[in-house]
């Protein structure tokens, strides 16, 4: 009956990492949306957001400057990733687009492989306390952001239905073409998305980097988690990718927990191939089957 | 040259590229260059196989170098730890990786999208960890050491050269193999699935076995390129075939230009020694060649290959000296007898019901129409029939088989065609490549399948487009087209998705023409449209829906002046006019 008892801690170590993963679920569920595109240069945002704000740190900018300014790096980078991609040749299909992004994010991982090495990196935010809640101690840094994440939810849920660029993001989703009808340009969407998702990614570095560490190579296994989570959550739905991103990290913990933490990297395949093989379209989503059904 | 069939230089080039790469030894002296080369030829072969799944049926594999390693682990445990001879143990690494690619495919293979992609990126993650965790045998970070070399009898492959000539007795059949798939009737078939499953579905491609196997036949050969490289190098760790290595084969595919198979060969051989070229700055190679897939993708996906034009796989031949002969499927018997009886078909999207209690039955050479107000269900109607939406309730029996819970492709080999509202034509495929996509579906041989495209062609007048691609000619040609894709398999049952849009007067008149022929030789037709000077001359009965529901039947005359058909075209006050 032990392991009942580590239960709660093996929750609240997933929590933290969990959110991030969320976050970066959000990101690819909002660039599916608007074009239908699963960007695999994804947990780039994150690497970059994390190891900036390891440089910004190092340089000895104060963190209330430095931390909002990698954000904003990370938000030009995604911008730019946008722009390259409209240079595509006219009729280039989605795998196309999908490519392009395997090829960046493999330029992208091999440029932050020059400028930071391979090593774990880390910088000091968060102050050493934290509440024990049930059973499980939790961090300042984990309730940070958890809190951070139900906040971005909360404004990502006031752009989307609230703002006016938000209901045309969403009409956009719909049906680009009748988007366009009523004057909503799909490419300006299709910007907006990835300005949001660089965003999150970015955000989820900065606040993962602290208590857990970043590394140049993790970025592509930041994107499997953060696919695998959306798929949990269902691809199409933003909200539903970060309850997604919750569940995997929880899984992961539970796991590393109660299984091994050799596997620690290969649960969230294993979780997305049961996903896909139970429910593909996720909790909170839709899917296309081959069939057509 | 004239003289030579396309056909022939085609079926050349295979035996040309396995010249060129049986020579390279005979001028290679150095052992350290022919290494390069041998490792070329183990990349050809991955490649070969990547290109048959991407290339050709367009599915993405970002983890192919997992099924390498699966391949050479496999191959070096079982003759290092049992004691096997590296011949006996290939088989089984191959089947072993065959396995676990089915494992792999079936869940993600199902979807649309790029869940493959995802799950090949993840599954090397799980497969390293395994033999991380599984050191005590694996040898893992550490690696196998002392793995025996291949022997041919007794005599030990020792010689780089031997090894070489060893590789490439390998690449040869897998190079065939592939490039018959590539230029056969499957490959039209992956080529549909890569530009359109909804429309190789309804072309009678079993779009998912297809993909799967492919995928399956793909990691086949990687795995035995896996075994090949083990037994040269006698050494494999965990991480030899990473990521890494994995997008490599992707850049050297699309570098060749994918959906070619020579393209691919020279991929390799171009990016092999270019790599070996950037030996100084290895650390420098992601991000050059990262950005050279991207690049690659955004200006032109064709890669080398892409800057030659791809040759038709098929052409229909000389013009046929005897009339083209009766379209009609074998096994109906002629006029009259009842081919497609669909009963009580509902179909709802959330809370709304597009199309219920939909019932008809259908007669060898009759024609059908369903008309009814925009939104009325009547392409819900045709999808239901087809099989390209699941009915929740009621049957569709076909020519005396119940198909309702079949998939779209079953229903079209089983005789029921559809075409589409808008042409959806295969656009990498020429206009006669189309047809014989049409025709490609069953068990009939080459020689039929072709002959049936070529009759279809003469039928239709397409035989001056046959060779152009859809995007080359007008809309009444594509049109004509997609008829012709449904007629070249045979349909008892052909459904007609508002085949008049879009065409002239004159158009329509000729379209007319083709169908009462079509009706004559005992083609059954179903025909949406809201051209009624189409429909109303040639209908039988028509059929009219509203709100998903049938509100009237019967022959042109009484359903024009039916109340609740006039008002529920023209309003409510219509019915007081």
């Amino acid at each position: 009956m032990e392991w009942l008892i580590s239960l709660p801690q093996f929750l609240a170590g997933g929590l933290a990492i969990g959110a991030v993963y969320g976050l970066i679920a959000a990101g690819f569920s909002l660039i599916y949306n608007a074009s239908r595109v699963i960007n695999f240069a994804q947990g780039q945002f994150v690497v970059y957001g994390g190891l900036l704000a390891v440089s910004v740190v190092g340089l000895g900018w104060p963190r209330t400057i430095g931390l909002p300014v990698v954000v904003v790096l990370c938000v030009v980078l995604g911008a730019a990733l946008q722009a390259v991609l409209t240079t595509a040749r006219k009729g280039s299909n989605e795998l196309t687009f999908v490519m392009v992004t395997i090829g960046i994010g493999m330029a992208l991982q091999g440029l932050a492989h020059q400028a930071w090495g391979t090593d774990y990196l880390t910088y000091t935010l968060y102050p050493d306390a934290g509440v024990r809640i049930g059973g499980a101690f939790l961090n300042v840094a984990t309730l940070t952001i958890v809190a951070v994440t139900v906040a971005v939810c909360v404004a990502l849920w006031a752009f989307l239905y609230r703002s006016i660029w938000g209901k045309a993001m969403r009409a956009c989703a719909a049906d680009p073409r009748v988007a366009q009808t009523v004057g909503i340009q799909p490419r300006r969407m299709i910007l907006l998305a990835y300005i949001a998702s660089a965003g999150l990614g970015g955000l989820a570095g900065v606040l993962v980097t602290p208590p857990l560490m970043m590394s140049s190579e993790y970025g592509v296994l930041l994107t499997i988690k953060g696919f695998t989570a959306a798929i949990v959550g269902g691809l199409t739905n933003p909200f539903g990718a970060v309850i997604g991103g919750v569940l995997l990290g929880l899984f992961e913990g539970l796991c590393v927990g109660m299984v091994s933490s050799d596997f620690q990297d290969a649960y969230a395949f294993i979780a997305l191939m049961i996903v896909l093989l139970l429910r593909p379209q996720g909790l909170f989503g839709q899917v296309q089957m081959s069939s057509a059904r | 040259m004239n003289m030579l069939p396309p056909s022939f230089l085609r079926n050349l080039a295979p035996f040309v590229i396995l010249l060129v790469l049986a020579v390279v030894p005979l001028w290679t002296t150095d052992d350290y260059a022919l290494g390069v080369w041998t490792f070329i030829l183990l990349n050809i072969l991955v490649v070969l196989g990547l290109d048959l799944l991407l290339g050709y049926a367009g599915q993405l594999s970002l983890g192919h170098g997992a099924f390498v390693a699966v391949g050479a682990f496999a191959s070096a445990l079982l003759t290092t730890r049992a004691g096997w001879s590296g011949w006996a143990a290939m088989p089984v690494a191959v089947v072993l990786a065959a396995l676990l690619a089915a494992a792999l495919a079936i869940p993600t293979l199902r979807l649309r999208g790029y869940y493959l992609a995802m799950a090949t990126l993840g599954f090397p993650v799980l497969f390293d960890a395994v033999i991380r965790v599984g050191s005590m045998w694996s040898g893992g970070a550490s690696g196998v050491t002392a793995i025996p070399r291949l022997s041919i009898g007794s005599a030990v492959l020792r010689d780089p050269k031997d090894y070489y000539w060893l590789v490439l007795g390998f690449v040869a059949p897998v190079l065939l193999v592939t490039w018959w798939i590539a230029n056969s009737r499957l490959g039209l078939k992956l080529r549909a699935i890569h530009a359109d499953e909804t429309a190789a579905l309804s072309r009678g491609v079993p779009v998912v076995r297809l993909k799967v196997g492919i995928f399956v036949l793909s990691a086949s050969i990687a795995a035995l390129s896996g075994c090949l490289y083990v037994h040269q190098v006698q050494f494999v760790a965990a991480g030899t075939f990473g990521l890494q290595y994995s997008l490599m084969l992707v850049v050297m595919l699309v570098a060749g230009g994918m959906g070619r198979i020579w393209g691919g060969v020279a991929g390799v051989v171009l990016l092999g020694w270019l790599s070996e070229l950037l030996r100084g700055v290895t650390s420098w190679q992601p991000v050059l060649f990262g950005a050279l897939l991207a690049g690659l993708m955004l200006v032109s996906a064709g890669g080398v290959a892409g800057l030659f034009r791809r040759r038709p796989i098929f052409s229909p031949g000389p013009l046929a000296v005897r009339a083209p002969p009766l379209l009609l499927r074998p096994g109906v018997s002629g006029a009259g007898g009842e081919v497609l009886r669909v009963n009580g078909l509902l179909r709802r999207f959330g809370g709304v019901t597009a199309v219920s209690g939909l019932s008809l039955n259908l007669r060898a050479g009759e024609i059908r129409a369903i008309i009814g107000p925009n939104g009325a269900g009547k392409s819900t109607a045709l999808a239901l029939i087809s099989g390209a939406l699941r009915s929740e309730k009621g049957s569709v029996v076909l020519l005396g088989r119940e198909c309702v819970s079949m998939t779209a492709d079953r229903r079209t080999l089983g005789g029921l065609s559809r075409t589409f509202q808008h042409p959806r034509l295969i656009p990498s495929l020429t206009v006669f490549e189309n047809i014989c996509l049409g025709s490609s579906g069953g068990a009939k041989s080459l020689r039929d399948s072709l002959s049936t495209a070529r009759d279809v062609l003469d039928r239709l007048k397409l035989r001056t487009v046959a060779q152009r691609f859809p995007d080359e000619i007008n809309h009444y040609q594509r049109r004509l087209t997609e008829i012709g894709v449904a007629l070249a398999s045979h349909p008892a049952v052909l459904l007609l998705d508002e085949p008049a849009a879009g065409l002239s007067t004159a158009e329509i008149d000729q379209l007319a023409q083709l169908l009462r022929q079509l009706r004559d030789n005992g083609i059954a037709i179903i025909l949406v449209d809201h051209v009624m000077d189409l429909v109303i001359p040639l209908a039988d009965q028509i059929l009219v829906l509203e709100q998903g529901r049938p509100i009237a039947s019967g022959d042109a005359h009484s359903v024009v002046n039916n109340d609740r058909v006039r008002s529920a075209y023209l309003g409510e006050a219509a019915t007081y006019a």
